[in-house]
């Protein structure tokens, strides 16, 4: 952009372009006014024009002028005398602007000039705080030399007055927060920061005649500002650490300390301590430890603990209890002393803050933290044991005791309000809400390390005590605690005894009463744990019945569906071998549920995928395979509803009323007016879609990572290749109907991959052929996701007992995916596409490398092309899988000697072509975050072939180098370096070390 | 790993979004548009932000079941290495599994120079 703004050159026309700059303008205008002013700054009148407009009337005008100061003391190196001259000139217009009615922004702003100045040139002003103190007080900038025969420092500081007070204290905090952000350990700086520790006796001298006022008079601008300034010098000491810094901010805690009870200081001094408590507990002696204890025993804080339990929860209230938790967190070890009486009795404090009136999150702000502190405390205290092998905890004397309180205050708090609150809180409200139950699952898992069954008991009582006294609030928030302890429970009598008494009570039947007896959210949490124990009822069968009943009873509620569909399809998957006897039933009931109006889509999708799993564990083949057809039949119902309304007139509607409109859309989704007979097709497609895909998933045998892989079973069954027939059909039909949608596109891949990972027949695992014809047909979409199943089909094939149909299959696949990507304009213009054809071929070089060579000569040439424009592209992802391939090729083996031969020709081909393109990706033109993918061909490259020290020694000297930021010795010292790591883990640090010297030295800002 | 000035970790740079937000900035200096310093302030600001995100908003969880192979701790790092890998998806997701796992896990804040 070109500038207008030429430089001024008289001081009004400088004063008149500062004026602009803070006024509102344009963001253009603003940026040539800052850049003529910039060059004006830099020029070697500055300096001159700095003290110019700092005599100037304005804030604005002088506070550029204290900018200019600051832009040429870091951009300029002066001699000591020049230095010197400039600190007293500083001064002084410090001195002026606190006498003129300058604003604060001139003053903080020649206080950073200050510090600036103190930052390069320390040596010439050791004593900077004393001196600059002095010079405030006596109006005038007094020469360095007098401060030796100065009166006692607090006898200065008391004479300031408040404004000079806090101009002192802002250079004091400025001074501690400039420093602290230069590097302590540089040698460069050491000389720094022990200056500046000389001046750490004055800082405190300031900060403690605030901070305790001679004769009880109190200042409180002034005290507010000394505990901002001692946060900055805390800050600086946790980094440099220095033992007597500490100790002279150690005298301060207690005057702090004090301030709490001031009103006007509370938040400041609050936030300080409890951000001091929090990062850094070890700065507070045992005196200050004794001194909080006085504190929270006193009456100021009880009266302000009496506030927080009667549901207070202002700022200063909730300030006042994450003190606490603070202060409980730094002392966590004494906390876990028993015989430590005061600090039982600041637990026992902790544990009723979760006793504080309102609900959790929407009303009362400190229920997380004090939920999460007692989390830690549950954590540490069971490391205690553990490491003392301590049994003889009892459950009825703290610290045991306690805990268990909290538990039992937790318990209560997480109870839902009724529907009518509930109801009307907005949804990030409810979020949290169910977020700090979340949190109190996560301490009970905590509190079940140390304890045990005793918890799962407690629980187990409070069911059956909610139960004979009709809480259902009550009985709501002890089955969800007692569901978030099922991942902790491990198999054995005593825990399925005391289960039992749960599972084998009135719980079932009342449930199975409806809404009128127990409300809706009770019933949703108790169906969610029967899934939660889904292994109890492995183990006992007894209670299976029952508890599927219940849930089938539930599912054609709108309210419960969800619920009790996932725990029917927990269940079945679980109890799959003990239910096999019982999957008539279940096809009944499933029929049965197809006719409710209100069955949900992704509900019905769960019984169906819960069935399959129980079909998968029949033991006859016969059976099975009878099964499978009676719930594809139910599934053909909807195909042929679909497929009739496909072949109705574009101008079909279909009334909203209609049964079929109730079928194809869930609830939630339901139109209200005419919808085409098309799009209602469509919707009757996707469900039946996905209703197959819920069955093949439930078909698959159950993971199991010690079994052998291969098949026993061989030959053929009429009756299941009529299946594969059925199966295929339909999706050939929705294929060629609806392969615009990308939900029927990917249902039909989901459907085809479930097969490619069993390893026994089944009807899900297709032919290969038919796999094949299928996936290589014509498809009007998405062809993408065809490509990337094709990748997982190959990669199957040759794991599983198709073996044989690998070559027959790589016929037909290969061609169809190197024509796909043929018909590309450019390797750009589809990323998926390219991506997952080039995974494709990489997948099918790694294992079949004879197959992918064997390929015509221009077929090759054309995939050698396309994955070097890959490579050289800016799409991320088709340019990642491309290195995956370009590593692969590397690499590549064969037994076969023509297939070697064919591979060492093409490489000495291409090797030079591949290490001109990762050379210009590694020289700059790469993306930060693709290095590491690009460093692995390089580092194969380096290992596997003699010519590639020569091929990249070319590629770094070539003219089109992207870069002229290195030289051609840095470039060989690259070389030298990756020859010399021989494909080594460190190549991928060379490699970023040589990128960001391509780049220049503003990309070093990031490893 | 941890800066001395910021005591956040700088590990989530090298996840997929710390990645993305760096090439972002990349650009944006190739443009012009900003300078290495605000792009160094920004990074400390995600390592920040990503740190406190992770710890107080995310609420995802998943259970894992596995073989221990070896464990280490160095520098305050622990180190899994896991065998024949399970991992259970919350809300009854999918179950994932995988051959080998390596779990490198670090103090949730940094220990500066005084702790």
């Amino acid at each position: 952009m070109e500038n207008n703004i030429p430089v001024p050159t008289t001081l009004p026309e400088v004063e008149h372009l500062i004026n602009e700059l803070y006024k509102p303008n344009p963001p253009e205008t603003i940026s040539q006014i800052q850049e003529a002013l910039q060059r004006l700054q830099k020029s070697t009148q500055g300096w001159q024009l700095a003290q110019s407009l700092l005599t100037r009337p304005g804030d604005n005008i002088k506070f550029f002028g204290a900018l200019t100061i600051i832009v040429k003391l870091n951009t300029e190196r002066l001699s000591d005398d020049d230095a010197l001259s400039v600190l007293q000139n500083l001064i002084t217009w410090l001195v002026h602007s606190l006498n003129d009615g300058s604003g604060n922004i001139v003053i903080r702003k020649l206080c950073s000039a200050l510090v600036t100045y103190y930052i390069h040139y320390s040596h010439t002003w050791p004593t900077c705080i004393r001196h600059l103190i002095l010079s405030i007080n006596r109006n005038a900038a007094v020469p360095i030399e007098e401060v030796e025969g100065s009166p006692p420092l607090e006898q200065v500081i008391q004479e300031l007055d408040t404004q000079k007070f806090l101009a002192a204290s802002w250079f004091a905090a400025a001074l501690a927060e400039d420093i602290g952000k230069i590097d302590h350990r540089a040698p460069k700086y050491i000389s720094l920061h022990e200056r500046v520790l000389g001046n750490a006796n004055d800082v405190a001298a300031l900060m403690g005649s605030a901070l305790t006022p001679t004769n009880g008079v109190t200042h409180i601008p002034k005290q507010k500002e000394a505990i901002e300034c001692l946060q900055s010098w805390l800050t600086y000491a946790q980094c440099a650490f220095k033992q007597p810094l500490v100790q002279m901010l150690q005298v301060l805690v207690q005057p702090m300390i004090d301030c709490l009870s001031v009103e006007e200081l509370y938040e400041t001094t609050v936030e300080l301590l409890t951000d001091t408590l929090s990062n850094w507990p070890q700065f507070f002696t045992r005196h200050h430890i004794d001194a909080f204890y006085v504190l929270f025993e006193g009456e100021w804080a009880r009266q302000q603990y009496e506030d927080l339990v009667q549901g207070d929860f202002d700022f200063n209230a909730a300030q006042f209890a994450l003190f606490m938790l603070a202060f409980g967190n730094a002392q966590m070890v004494e906390m876990m002393d028993t015989t430590d009486t005061r600090a039982q009795a600041f637990l026992a404090g902790l544990a009723g803050i979760l006793t504080a009136q309102g609900y959790p999150t929407v009303e009362d702000k400190i229920f997380v933290p004090a939920v999460e502190f007692w989390s830690t405390f549950v954590e540490n205290l069971r490391d205690t044991i553990l490491f003392e092998s301590t049994t003889d905890l009892q459950w009825d004397k703290p610290p045991l005791s306690r805990i268990m309180q909290v538990v039992s205050y937790s318990w209560q708090k997480i109870q839902f309000p009724p529907p009518e609150i509930y109801d009307s809180w907005d949804s990030t409200d409810k979020t949290w809400f169910g977020n700090a139950r979340t949190d109190v699952a996560d301490f009970l898992q905590a509190v079940y390390t140390i304890s045990g069954l005793p918890l799962i008991s407690l629980f187990v009582d409070l069911t059956s005590r909610a139960l004979s006294n009709s809480a259902w609030a009550d009985l709501e928030a002890t089955c969800f605690c007692l569901g978030s302890l099922s991942d902790c429970v491990s198999e054995g009598k005593s825990y399925d005894d005391v289960l039992a008494k749960v599972f084998g009570s009135s719980l079932f039947d009342l449930l199975r009463q409806g809404q009128s007896v127990i409300p809706v959210r009770t019933r949703q949490t108790c169906l969610f744990l029967i899934e939660r124990y889904s292994e109890f009822f492995v183990r006992h069968a007894e209670y299976l019945p029952a508890a599927l009943n219940l849930l089938f009873s539930a599912v054609g509620d709108r309210h419960l569906a969800l619920p009790s569909s996932k725990s029917i399809h927990t269940l079945c998957s679980s109890c799959r071998i003990l239910l096999t006897s019982e999957i008539d039933a279940f096809l009944e009931h499933y029929s049965a549920l197809r006719n409710n109006a209100e069955l949900d889509s992704l509900a019905e999708e769960r019984i169906i995928g819960g069935i399959a799993a129980i079909l998968q564990s029949l033991p006859s083949e016969e059976h099975k395979i009878n099964t499978i057809q009676r719930l594809l039949t139910m599934v053909g119902i909807d195909v042929t509803a679909c497929l009739q309304l496909r072949q109705a007139q574009d101008s079909v509607l279909i009334d909203a009323n209609d049964p079929i409109i109730i079928r194809a859309f869930d609830v939630s989704q339901r139109p209200t007016s005419p919808v085409p007979a098309h799009e209602v097709a469509l919707q009757l497609a996707i469900r039946a879609l996905r209703c197959l895909c819920s069955i093949s998933r439930g078909l698959q045998a159950p993971v199991d990572l010690d079994s052998d892989d291969e098949s026993s079973q061989t030959g053929t069954n009429p009756e299941l290749e009529r299946i594969h027939m059925d199966i295929s059909g339909i999706l050939v039909q929705f294929k060629n109907l609806f392969s615009d949608s990308v939900e029927v596109v990917d249902a039909i891949c989901i459907i085809l991959r479930a097969g490619f990972t069993e390893t026994e027949p089944g009807p899900f695992v297709f032919p290969p052929q038919m796999v094949t014809e299928l996936i290589v047909s014509h498809w009007r979409r998405h062809v993408a996701f065809v490509v990337s199943a094709a990748s997982a089909f190959v990669s199957s094939l040759n794991a599983r007992r198709f073996k044989q149909h690998v070559l027959s299959t790589l016929g037909i696949l290969l061609p169809w995916v190197f024509n796909l990507l043929h018909q590309l304009p450019d390797p750009e213009a589809d990323t998926e596409l390219s991506q997952y054809g080039i995974e494709f071929a990489q997948r099918v070089l790694s294992k079949r490398p004879e197959v992918l060579m064997s390929q015509a000569s221009n077929v090759l040439e054309f995939l050698f092309a396309f994955a070097m424009k890959l490579i050289n592209g800016n799409e991320p992802l088709p340019k990642a899988a491309a290195a995956e391939f370009w590593t692969t090729f590397i690499t590549a083996k064969s037994d076969d000697p023509n297939v070697q031969n064919a591979l060492n020709d093409a490489m000495s081909h291409l090797g030079p072509l591949l290490s001109q393109s990762l050379i210009q990706n590694i020289g700059g033109r790469a993306s930060r975050s693709e290095l590491d993918k690009l460093s692995e061909p390089l580092k194969k490259l380096i290992v596997q072939h003699v010519h590639a020290s020569k091929w990249l020694e070319a590629a770094l000297n070539d003219p089109s180098f992207p870069s002229d930021k290195v030289s051609s010795q840095d470039k060989a010292l690259f070389l030298k370096k990756l020859i010399s790591l021989r494909g080594g883990r460190p190549t991928n640090q060379t490699v970023r070390e040589f990128w960001v010297a391509c780049r220049g030295s503003s990309f070093a800002y990031a490893s | 790993m941890a800066t001395g000035a910021s005591n956040f970790y700088e590990l989530y740079r090298r996840s997929s979004i710390g990645g993305a937000l760096t090439d972002t900035l990349d650009d944006l200096i190739t443009q012009n548009n900003i300078d290495p310093q605000l792009a160094m302030k920004v990074l400390a600001n995600f390592d920040r932000a990503i740190a406190e995100v992770l710890q107080d908003k995310v609420r995802s969880r998943l259970t894992f079941k596995a073989s221990l192979d070896t464990y280490r701790f160095c520098d305050e790092v622990w180190t899994f290495q896991l065998k024949n890998v399970q991992f259970k998806m919350e809300n009854g997701g999918a179950l994932v599994t995988a051959d080998r796992v390596k779990i490198v896990s670090c103090t949730a804040k940094p220990t500066g120079a005084a702790a």
